[in-house]
């Protein structure tokens, strides 16, 4: 009798378990599945970005929308730090 | 009691009854009983694989994991070619109902896709049909949204390249099944590759995974390449070398830029290029990275190395005098001429004039064997050792089959055909002191020790005369750059006629290499245009101007510190303020 009832406890139990581990082993699948989403809207956006970042891009807008022009050599100085503090 | 009586009167009237009546139905039980024992063993032995497989289907399923192949990133983390996911979709035609026929055709709408090919491919007898591969994952959702039976989607990716023809050629592309095709994407195949990983799972009753069976092989991500190019000097170069091939109307063009100190390969581009997100309509002669891939006759390039080897040897000194003046040298039934004779040239003088007669005249002086092992010690006719697959790797002639006028053409670049990328390395010997760096295509980042080739001071000596040929008096004045001290050579080749005898007379290799700063050389850029048909023709005014250009925006861009002075406008800030203080 005492047998037929640990049997039976015992079988519960593994009942129990098996069921906490699927829904454990679900919520871990949910939270992988988020994880691959967020890398695959990551993938997109670091597409997104480099398309928006060309430098063919980058230069139009830089030198039509903003006027930006490269400085001529003649109008650069190059400052050397060693020269300043020796004069 | 009444009920017993009834009960007894039916057994005592069944006992008159015919016996064929009993048999019959024995009979009829018994043929059922076989009917379903046969159904039975039908079911078990037959089509039992069948029925378990269907059983686990309800429940068991094995679920790909698709892993993207390895991105290819610039030396600076910039992405040159990335997977974005996306969705293939295909159907199990066994399922498809066709009571779902205005779905199916709200799909083919969607899809862009003629109704009679998705009605052939739905009426497959196959269980497994792509409907369409590689759709964007909104689209996707859309479709999703249909709820067609039998339409299932996989991730798959897609091959994406930001930089569009920019750097088409070194990364080369994949085809449908993510497989590379050319350039690093097939050099590196194996390590950019990824591997699926697959695993069973049970789900339950609402397609919920609850549980893992087994792994059946794990996902293996593919490995990110990172390359020894820089993004910004590879858009400088290709945007030069495109204009310079469109100014001058010329059939191609190509330029290779090399760092003298780590030998990494920090631009190289080709003009024309493809777009290698357009792979349908690529046109077969774009793909070639003609860096790589074609062998050209250098022409005067080469006449530094014979020099090189001349004073290695010491036949000759930098202020050796040769008689050059005829303008004109016979050799055998041949004649080498210069295209203006300047009187007689030191040896200097004979590099910065790219006198043909003069360096046949040194070349002369060398035994055979001596030029060709500085030729190929110089890594001519040799591989680069980059890898690149359909890489050519010249030709250079044994010199126990050179006959005297050979010798002498070859010293100024003809009779020899070589890769632009095994003359931008060669250069790196005058850049370096004598070394011959090792070239790569991956980031090295570390300084290299290269293979010495000459000493020292011959190497400063070259260093000296390739400065000259910059000057304004030299042939490749319109190379310079402001601010720095660049050194290098132009090179005006003949093309061979198609049926390689002999040259043509109006189509020319217009070529430039050379480096910068020429203190302390950093860059190494060689730059080739092909057949340039707008009348200029000369490498000094084809080729040096792209040259000068890209060097000038590559120095900048490695903030390399000036070694030339040259007026400049803007007064010092703090000169200003210690006048202010004063």
């Amino acid at each position: 009798m005492t047998l037929f009832l640990i049997l039976v406890i015992s079988g519960l139990g593994i009942v129990t378990a098996r069921h906490e581990a699927r829904k454990l082993f679900m919520a871990q699948e949910k939270e992988q599945a988020l994880a691959k989403q967020f890398a695959t809207e990551r993938d997109q956006l670091l597409l997104e970005q480099s398309t928006l970042a060309m430098h063919a891009r980058v230069e139009n807008i830089a030198r039509t929308q903003l006027k930006m022009v490269m400085p001529a050599a003649t109008n650069v100085l190059v400052i050397q730090p060693g020269k300043i503090r020796a004069r | 009691m009444k009920l017993a009586s009834i009960r007894l009167n039916r057994a005592g009237s069944a006992a008159i009854l015919p016996a064929w009546r009993s048999r019959l139905v024995l009979r009829v039980l018994m043929f059922g009983l076989v009917i379903l024992a046969s159904r039975a063993v039908y079911l078990q032995e037959f089509n039992k694989d069948f029925l378990q497989q269907q059983g686990e289907l309800r429940y068991s399923r094995i679920v790909e994991q698709s892993v993207p192949r390895g991105s290819i990133k610039d030396r600076h983390g910039e992405i040159l070619a990335i997977s974005a996911p996306v969705k293939s979709i295909w159907v199990d035609p066994q399922q498809i109902d066709m009571t779902q026929q205005a779905q199916l055709r709200i799909l083919s709408e969607q899809l862009g896709m003629p109704w009679a090919a998705v009605q052939e491919r739905v009426n497959s007898n196959k269980r497994f049909v792509y409907l369409k591969r590689r759709v964007s994952p909104s689209l996707a959702a859309d479709i999703a949204q249909l709820n067609i039976k039998g339409l299932y989607f996989k991730q798959e990716y897609y091959r994406y390249y930001p930089t569009r023809e920019l750097a088409a050629h070194i990364l080369g592309f994949t085809d449908i099944d993510d497989k590379g095709q050319e350039g690093m994407e097939l050099a590196w195949q194996d390590s950019l590759a990824s591997e699926y990983g697959k695993r069973r799972i049970i789900q339950d009753r609402l397609g919920r995974v609850v549980d893992n069976v087994e792994r059946i092989n794990s996902p293996k991500p593919g490995q990110d390449l990172i390359l020894s190019i820089d993004n910004k000097i590879q858009y400088l170069a290709y945007r030069e070398l495109a204009r310079a091939v469109k100014a001058h109307r010329a059939l191609a063009g190509s330029i290779v830029a090399l760092d003298t100190r780590t030998g990494e390969v920090l631009a190289m581009a080709n003009y024309p290029a493809f777009n290698p997100n357009q792979r349908a309509n690529i046109n077969k002669d774009a793909i070639r990275n003609r860096v790589l891939v074609d062998e050209f006759e250098p022409g005067s390039t080469l006449k530094p190395f014979t020099v090189a080897v001349a004073l290695e040897t010491g036949r000759v000194k930098p202020d050796t005098l040769l008689e050059t003046s005829a303008g004109m040298m016979k050799i055998g039934k041949a004649l080498i001429r210069d295209v203006h004779s300047k009187g007689n040239l030191t040896v200097s003088q004979v590099i910065q004039t790219s006198s043909n007669v003069g360096v046949a005249k040194i070349a002369m002086l060398l035994p055979p064997q001596t030029l060709w092992e500085m030729l190929n010690r110089a890594g001519f006719g040799g591989e680069t050792g980059l890898g690149f697959p359909g890489e050519i790797s010249g030709k250079l002639r044994d010199y126990r089959s050179w006959r005297p006028i050979e010798q002498a053409t070859m010293s100024y670049g003809h009779g020899i055909s070589i890769n632009l990328m095994q003359l931008a390395r060669a250069y790196t010997l005058f850049a370096t002191g004598g070394e011959l760096k090792p070239v790569t295509l991956l980031k090295r980042d570390q300084p290299v020790v290269g293979q010495r080739v000459i000493s020292r001071e011959t190497a400063s000596a070259i260093n000296a005369m390739l400065e000259l040929a910059v000057e304004p008096d030299g042939t490749g004045s319109r190379a310079r750059v402001n601010g720095y001290r660049v050194a290098g050579k132009t090179g005006t080749a003949h093309k061979r006629l198609d049926n390689q005898k002999g040259y043509a007379a109006n189509r020319y290799l217009s070529s430039f290499v050379g480096y910068a700063p020429a203190s302390d050389p950093r860059v190494v850029i060689a730059v080739m245009i092909d057949e340039p048909g707008a009348g200029e023709h000369f490498g000094g005014s084809v080729a040096a101007p792209v040259f000068s250009r890209v060097m000038e925006g590559t120095l900048r861009i490695l903030d390399m510190p000036f070694d030339k002075p040259w007026p400049n406008l803007v007064i010092s800030p703090s000169f200003s303020i210690r006048k202010q203080e004063g």
